[in-house]
């Protein structure tokens, strides 16, 4: 089982600030749980500072703790359903080495065993702050510890930290069909592209074009969802499907799936005939370390936006759209948005739909009787291959941004084109004070995404 | 407190989910004696969404149905909790005559020497006596031991820095790190240890030069 600790990029610069001190501190955070096959995830979502009163012994290289600093965590994590992760720092490390756990601090932790046996949610943590910016950290599930493999920063960018005590990722064989991208992100950056799992959610036109790009790019994992068969009319826009294809009436995902294996650049290619409105679609996409999200629907969009904040699972969210008259192109263009818990929210901005929501979920017979009655339109609008590959190259250029940070963003902006113009805007999206993602920031598995 | 009221154990009170019986009055002691606490935490009693800390020495009217818990005091840090290595600390004994007293702590995986009136060679320096922290990174003395620091501002009789010396601001203290590597010809972990490492460390500050 592999481990991990995701922060906001708030709560880990305000951490990182009560850590700059001569004296030793401690912090206790809350947090929420993903749990899937091969990961588990903690997702920080709450922090209890102590004030100087908590501490019977503060020292810069010993600490104390009165019992009703941990009291309140405990009563806090048992009644929030929340993990605890005792988080502390180092101030004397005056050698630089890099944070490591003393035998105090073991001591310490072994303490709070019985009380972490008392909580619902499992497992606990420890993490230690170092004086050089290190940090290690350890998981503790029934009484035996286990080392975090990544500490990941939610922000643009995102920060992937390796704890001390982590096993070393890092791989120096990396294929000579990366030469000239290394020359871009380096070999670490090709080895962090090669060890991260993306999810794909559609594998139409913005998908498949996605896809091959994460292929291309050398993401070693990639996941594809999508329960469509290819059909003739799909054929001017879908990367890798065939005449042969739309006859056989092929799934598309399988198709794409051919496709990348031609591709040989050691692209491994999960492909899922399912839609992601399922308890099988959310708990793949839940595996994924960032999410693309290339359909075409409002639902889709409401479940990853929530998966984005309740999972910490960074969503990257396309749409294209083109206007027409009579076989005159009216208008048109797409937008790509990054979204990230304290960042963008497609409810927030009211980017979903009610009315198209409540259409994309009625029954089949009742969807049939809304058009007929006029009032839903039901026209098939203009798709066209080049502005798919144009939103889909956007999207995936702010996934590398959001790997590398070669671009300043704040965690609101978005981009959107407008066809007409060939004008690509920068455009702050809304935020609203009583929106759900405020309070499934970070939950986890402590509240259950919609049952559409 | 009234003996009749400690004698009967009737009045039911929980520990987490588990049923206990008390007396009408008890002591915190008592209570924890019943609820089996260990010393390393505390007791503390719950009304609704608050809590107070139990006192041992006070007594207590206990109420039927009263919920008690326990918590931690928790402790840690990378200080010096961890015992000094054995032999570190027999070779520590045998440097009080040269270098008189010191002090000890734990930075991550070495044991800093911190001695208080380190003597520095007069001939050298305008001061007689500095203070000088050695890193000793543990396991001791397998690991080579390669970092000194002097107090800071150490100037030569000539009135000059020694050039091979640089100030640094570490943990809140300005202090000169020793710059080279004193120990020249490797370490022997048969042979080398902190106080041959400090032998070495009188011969590179007697060669000291004015900057």
């Amino acid at each position: 089982m592999n481990y991990e600790l995701i922060f906001t990029k708030e709560d880990y610069d305000s951490l990182n600030e009560y850590f700059t001190s001569d004296v030793e501190r401690v912090a206790f955070l809350l947090a929420g749980i993903n749990e899937t096959q091969n990961k588990t995830a903690m997702l920080i979502n709450q922090i209890y500072y102590l004030s100087s009163t908590e501490y019977l012994v503060q020292r810069s290289d010993q600490f104390v703790l009165d019992s009703a600093a941990f009291r309140n965590a405990f009563n806090a994590a048992r009644k929030n359903r929340m993990s605890i992760i005792m988080a502390h720092n180092h101030p004397g490390s005056v050698l630089s080495f890099p944070a490591r756990f003393s035998y105090a601090d073991l001591q310490g932790e072994l303490k709070m065993q019985i009380d972490f046996s008392r909580l619902e949610s499992q497992p606990h943590a420890a993490i230690v702050f170092g004086n050089s910016g290190s940090v290690d950290a350890r998981v503790w599930v029934d009484g035996i510890n286990h080392p975090v493999n990544i500490i990941k920063v939610l922000g643009r960018p995102m920060r992937m930290i390796n704890p001390t005590s982590s096993p070393d990722l890092s791989q120096n064989d990396i294929p000579e069909v990366f030469d000239r991208q290394i020359l871009a992100f380096g070999s670490a950056g090709q080895a962090l592209l090669r060890n991260i799992n993306v999810a794909v959610v559609g594998a139409g036109g913005t998908g498949s074009f996605v896809a091959m790009e994460l292929a291309h790019l050398g993401v070693k994992a990639i996941t594809l969802l999508d329960n469509d068969i290819v059909e003739f009319s799909n054929l001017n826009r879908l990367i890798g499907a065939t005449y042969k294809d739309a006859e056989e009436k092929n799934n598309k995902v399988h198709v794409f799936k051919r496709y990348v294996e031609q591709l040989k650049t050691g692209a491994v290619l999960d492909a899922h005939l399912e839609k992601l409105d399922s308890i099988n679609g959310i708990n793949i996409v839940r595996c994924a370390d960032v999410i693309f999200c290339c359909t075409d629907n409002m639902t889709s969009r409401l479940f990853l936006n929530q998966i984005a904040h309740q999972y910490y699972i960074p969503v990257l969210d396309m749409g294209v759209g083109m206007d027409s008259d009579q076989g005159m192109l009216t208008g048109g263009g797409g937008y790509t948005k990054v979204i990230l818990p304290n960042g963008i929210c497609l409810q927030c901005n009211e980017d979903i739909n009610p009315s198209l929501l409540a259409f994309e979920r009625m029954p089949a017979e009742q969807r049939e009787s809304a058009i007929l009655s006029g009032y839903i339109r039901n026209i098939k609008s203009p798709s066209v291959i080049s502005l798919n590959g144009l939103i889909s190259s956007m999207a995936i250029t702010d996934f590398l941004n959001l790997m590398f940070g070669f671009e300043q963003c704040d965690l609101m902006d978005y981009r959107r084109y407008n066809i007409l113009t060939g004008n690509v805007k920068t455009v702050s999206a809304g935020k609203k004070d009583n929106c759900y993602c405020r309070t499934v920031k970070g939950q986890g598995h402590k509240i259950e995404l919609w049952q559409i | 407190m009234n003996e009749d009221l400690k004698k009967t154990k009737d009045v039911p009170v929980f520990f987490y989910k588990e049923k206990f019986y008390t007396a009408p009055q008890m002591t915190g002691q008592e209570l924890r004696d019943l609820f089996n606490v260990p010393p390393d935490r505390d007791l503390y009693l719950l009304h609704g969404d608050k809590e107070g800390k139990v006192i041992t020495t006070q007594t207590y009217d206990i109420k039927p149905g009263s919920h008690y818990e326990d918590g931690p005091v928790l402790s840690g840090g990378n200080g010096d909790l961890l015992p000094i290595p054995s032999l570190l600390q027999t070779h520590l004994e045998e440097l009080i005559d040269c270098y008189g007293a010191y002090k000890t702590y734990r930075a991550d995986s070495s044991i800093i020497v911190e001695f208080l009136n380190y003597p520095l060679p007069t001939s050298v320096f305008l001061k007689d006596f500095t203070n000088l922290k050695v890193a000793v990174p543990t396991p001791y003395p397998q690991a080579m031991l390669d970092m000194v620091w002097l107090g800071p501002n150490l100037q030569l009789r000539n009135g000059s820095s020694p050039y091979v010396t640089q100030q640094r601001f570490i943990n809140n203290e300005t202090l000169t790190r020793i710059s080279c590597h004193v120990v020249s010809l490797g370490w022997n972990s048969d042979k080398d240890n902190l106080i041959t490492f400090l032998r070495s460390v009188n011969i590179f500050l007697r060669g000291l030069k004015a900057a």
